[in-house]
């Protein structure tokens, strides 16, 4: 997909080959000619599209709800509607406005960390000739990815813990004192990410390998005669080709902004972290606990939506405007 | 050919997608057989009840050939009652059953007949909706004596059910469930030359030596006190909670709980003491008595170090014994000895929150076999009572057997053993086996030289010894379990800033005890609270409670 999206020849075809064609039978119905051709192809289409419209776009219809007092038995015809009481409860209370900041924070160090670490990575194991060893590293960093966050966060509140591994090991190297990590709400936050960095970098190393793989040799060949150095490649050959599977990947992961990991935090944080722990998603489930929320739980959810979209937007038209490229 | 291949694929894919959208309308018979009537304690012709069960992981076990609907105890029920259960609303854990039920009020699933309940907030959804049933005069008219006998002690149990003095609904085979003991490693005890405390300053006393006097004498300082959770919650009323200290100081206001004292309902984590209680914890954590990472720890967590031999008290039900005994193995010379929690500082004893039931039956407004209903579900007591067809067990074979004429309930010695003993009283409407055995009388009964001759008497009488003190320790305290007095649905201010007071309190709390807040924190999380929407919420608090009990409806259903 990468070589596809990345080749500037294969965008430009299309739109070439269209003008002509529709200056030569401006008024007549495309359609029906088309449909004939290959009408079984676009009935192959057909399940896919009914599925996004009855499990994505029907569905939206809910979002009134955030505007209403729903009660199941009135329906969203007949339930009273509140206008932006579901929203303004969001922003009702320090504690928050707190959760939504701490939102943010978390979230982007995990983003731009996440995007970071992997490319790095990538970069690294392409260098190793041995093919026994990058195979054993990237199943080695990889695997992580598939274990659940209850059975992560179990461990690493042992090892973690003022009795465990890590602070034993600080306390006989360094003669440090015993640190609590999840219970300081300055350490919490940087636990987290790392946490989660060690556990994703791996399975996000993999698309950036890819992309590495397909870069077309004769450019290192050509690099190579004109005097590159090993480093000088990397620079000028690797990552530029790796660019627009970058941006694509950034891009996408806006979308996540509001998503600070709730599984992960949520089996992690406790009240001393609470200041600098607590998302919005696990903010949003101690309020859910008194349960029937369906108004407030559909603001919250819209709110996130419309924060990633307009995120999406902007950094599509940032991406579009600095590296003229287009994802969709 | 190709073509049409894919065209055929693409249409049967699209009928399956559509298939699955389509609705259930295909079962909606009534279950009020025509006529049916009651003759010698049998329905003829047989009648139909349906249910709504929510599955947990200790009911959903049946012996191979059995299921949902045909397993021992539907078919018992349709032999000798003539009643046929079918449940036809099955959710696997609690938020999916609550989201069926949900859908059910939407009129998107059918309400069946018999509807278990265990969220308040849903139940007042129900009763709201229209869609339950009024069953005070059915109560009063079909309810078997000896079980308006076990409900006339609960009337709180109907509070969540009742509105404008109208009863929608009746707890789950309310029964006061047992309260939390104090496990101590005796051995400790002993080796120190020390009693177990009944007073704040003998525990005090005992922690501290259990932390600096080496105890387990290996030379190192590894052991410490008290162990338990403030993860989650201060009163977990379980296991792994400080509740007993709070309760020194506070007498009847338990955190967390609401306690109804001359017809006014207050908040316990806001009521005088608990900041002396507070004060004490955070001296305590302080001083190593306490466990170090009790912030990080939920309640499960919290009892490994007491399992570890590394504390030396904890507090649970009697149960937690069993979960905590490996302690006994592991250690040598390790003993586990029970003890009553200890004296508050005004010399009354210490309170605890008490549970009477998990949820209510509701019922669909249209159900008219009320009188089926309670000749079932009194059948189903009879393993409680030890009578009738239920005397050891519900089936030989499944939950009890008998051996060489010997009861066993060990499911290994059954004539055809098996791994597990299987919950048949779970296998109709109720989620657990109805108990009376209130907070552990059998074991009381017991204790005092009652013979086992039932089959209630005889479980108890196969546990642990020390789990047997454990109960007859709960029994005789049981006048300190405190039922939350506010067991409704959330009140409108609630649902708006619960979470908000929760968080708070949860976190001034925690953050006082490791000294990261000075204690004068207490005072302002106090003023806040209130500020907050605490005041408002105990108004509306109090409004709900007049409000259920401005009628007298236990006399309205002759439970007086």
């Amino acid at each position: 997909m990468a070589q596809l999206l990345g080749n500037p020849a294969a965008r430009e075809k299309p739109e070439k080959k269209e003008k002509p064609e529709k200056l030569e039978k401006p008024l007549r119905n495309p359609w029906g000619k088309e449909i004939r051709k290959s009408w079984p192809l676009y009935l192959m289409c057909l399940p896919a599209l009914v599925f996004v419209l009855i499990f994505a776009y029907g569905p939206m219809a809910g979002l009134v709800m955030a505007f209403q007092d729903y009660k199941p038995w009135l329906g969203m015809t007949g339930s009273a509607w509140i206008g932006m009481d579901n929203f303004a409860r969001i922003f009702q209370y320090e504690e928050s406005t707190q959760a939504i900041i701490n939102t943010l924070i978390i979230a982007v160090c995990k983003i731009v960390i996440g995007i970071i670490v992997p490319i790095f990575m990538a970069i690294l194991l392409s260098e190793i000739r041995n093919v026994g060893v990058k195979k054993s590293i990237q199943t080695l960093v990889y695997l992580p990815h598939f274990l659940s966050w209850v059975t992560v966060a179990g461990m690493m509140i042992d090892i973690l813990g003022l009795d465990g591994g890590i602070n034993h090991f600080l306390g006989s190297v360094f003669g440090t004192k015993p640190i609590f990590f999840l219970g300081d709400p300055e350490l919490f936050r940087p636990t987290v990410i790392i946490s989660d960095l060690w556990k994703n970098f791996g399975f996000s190393m993999i698309v950036y390998l890819a992309t590495i793989t397909g870069i077309d040799p004769s450019y290192y060949e050509a690099a190579e005669i004109d005097g590159a150095t090993r480093r000088q490649q990397i620079r000028h050959v690797t990552l530029p080709s790796m660019l627009p599977m970058i941006i694509v990947i950034a891009t996408l992961s806006l979308g996540s902004i509001l998503d600070a990991g709730f599984d992960q935090i949520f089996n992690l944080y406790n009240p001393l972290v609470y200041s600098t722990g607590d998302i919005i998603d696990t903010y949003v489930y101690r309020s859910s606990l008194l349960n029937g929320q369906y108004g407030f739980g559909t603001a919250v959810g819209l709110f996130k939506s419309g924060i990633s979209l307009v995120l999406i937007v902007i950094s599509y038209r940032i991406a579009y405007k600095l590296a003229n490229y287009k994802i969709f | 050919m190709k073509r049409a291949s894919i065209a055929i694929s693409a249409m049967i894919l699209l009928s399956g997608l559509l298939a699955g959208c389509g609705g259930n309308d295909a079962k909606t018979e009534g279950s009020s057989a025509a006529q049916a009537t009651l003759k010698d304690g049998k329905y003829d012709p047989p009648i139909t009840i349906t249910i709504a069960k929510q599955q947990d992981e200790n009911a959903g076990k049946y012996m191979e050939g059995e299921s949902l609907n045909d397993n021992v105890l539907t078919r018992w029920g349709k032999e000798n009652l003539g009643i046929d259960i079918q449940t036809t609303l099955l959710g696997g854990d609690a938020s999916q059953y609550n989201t069926k039920l949900r859908l059910a009020l939407t009129g998107s699933e059918k309400l069946p007949d018999v509807v278990p309940v265990y969220d308040t907030a849903l139940a007042s959804d129900l009763i709201q909706s229209g869609q339950v049933k009024e069953i005070g005069e059915d109560i009063n008219k079909y309810m078997p004596e000896r079980l308006k006998e076990i409900y006339k002690q609960f009337p709180t149990t109907f509070n969540p059910v009742v509105n404008d003095g109208k009863v929608y609904g009746m707890a789950i085979a309310p029964n006061l469930t047992e309260g939390e003991v104090m496990l101590i490693r005796q051995d400790w005890l002993d080796k120190l030359s020390l009693k177990a405390p009944t007073t704040i300053e003998e525990f005090e006393q005992v922690i501290a030596a259990f932390t600096e006097q080496d105890p387990d004498g290996n030379g190192k300082p590894d052991t410490y006190g008290f162990t338990f959770s403030g993860k989650d919650s201060y009163n977990t009323g379980w296991v792994s909670d400080p509740v007993m200290i709070f309760s020194a100081y506070t007498g009847k206001h338990l955190p967390g709980s609401w306690l109804e004292e001359n017809g006014t309902l207050s908040y316990g984590s806001v009521a005088e003491g608990n900041k002396e209680a507070l004060a004490k914890l955070r001296d305590w954590y302080t001083k190593g008595y306490l466990n170090k990472e009790l912030a990080t720890q939920g309640a499960w967590d919290a009892l490994a170090d007491f399992t570890e031999g590394k504390a030396g008290i904890i507090v649970g039900r009697p149960w937690l014994y069993g979960s905590v005994k490996d302690v006994e193995k592991n250690v040598d010379g390790a003993v586990i000895k029970v003890y009553p929690t200890i004296n508050g500082v005004s010399g009354d004893k210490t309170y605890q929150s008490g549970q009477l039931n998990d949820g209510v039956f509701m019922f669909n407004k249209d159900f008219s076999n009320m009188e089926a209903f309670f000749l079932y579900y009194d059948k189903l007591y009879d393993a409680a009572f030890g009578t009738g067809d239920f005397k050891y067990g519900y089936a030989q074979g499944y939950d009890y057997d008998i051996v060489n004429e010997e009861v066993t309930f060990d499911p290994t010695q059954f004539n055809k053993p098996l791994t597990e003993v299987q919950g048949v009283g779970k296998m109709a409407f109720t989620k657990n086996t109805p108990s009376v055995d209130g907070a552990g009388k059998s074991y009381y009964d017991l204790a005092n030289g009652a013979s086992p001759d039932n089959g209630v008497l005889m479980r108890s009488n196969a546990l642990d010894q020390t789990m047997k003190e454990g109960y007859v320790i709960s029994y005789e305290n049981s006048d300190a379990l405190l039922p939350s007095a506010f067991n409704g649905p959330p009140t409108k201010t609630m649902q708006n800033s619960w979470a908000q007071l929760t968080t708070m309190e949860k976190e001034v709390f925690t953050k006082i005890i490791y000294s990261d807040e000075p204690l004068e924190a207490y005072d302002d999380f106090v003023k806040q609270w209130h500020d907050k929407g605490g005041e408002q919420i105990t108004k509306e608090v109090n409004e709900w409670y007049a409000n259920a009990n401005k009628v007298d409806f236990m006399s309205q259903m002759g439970l007086k």
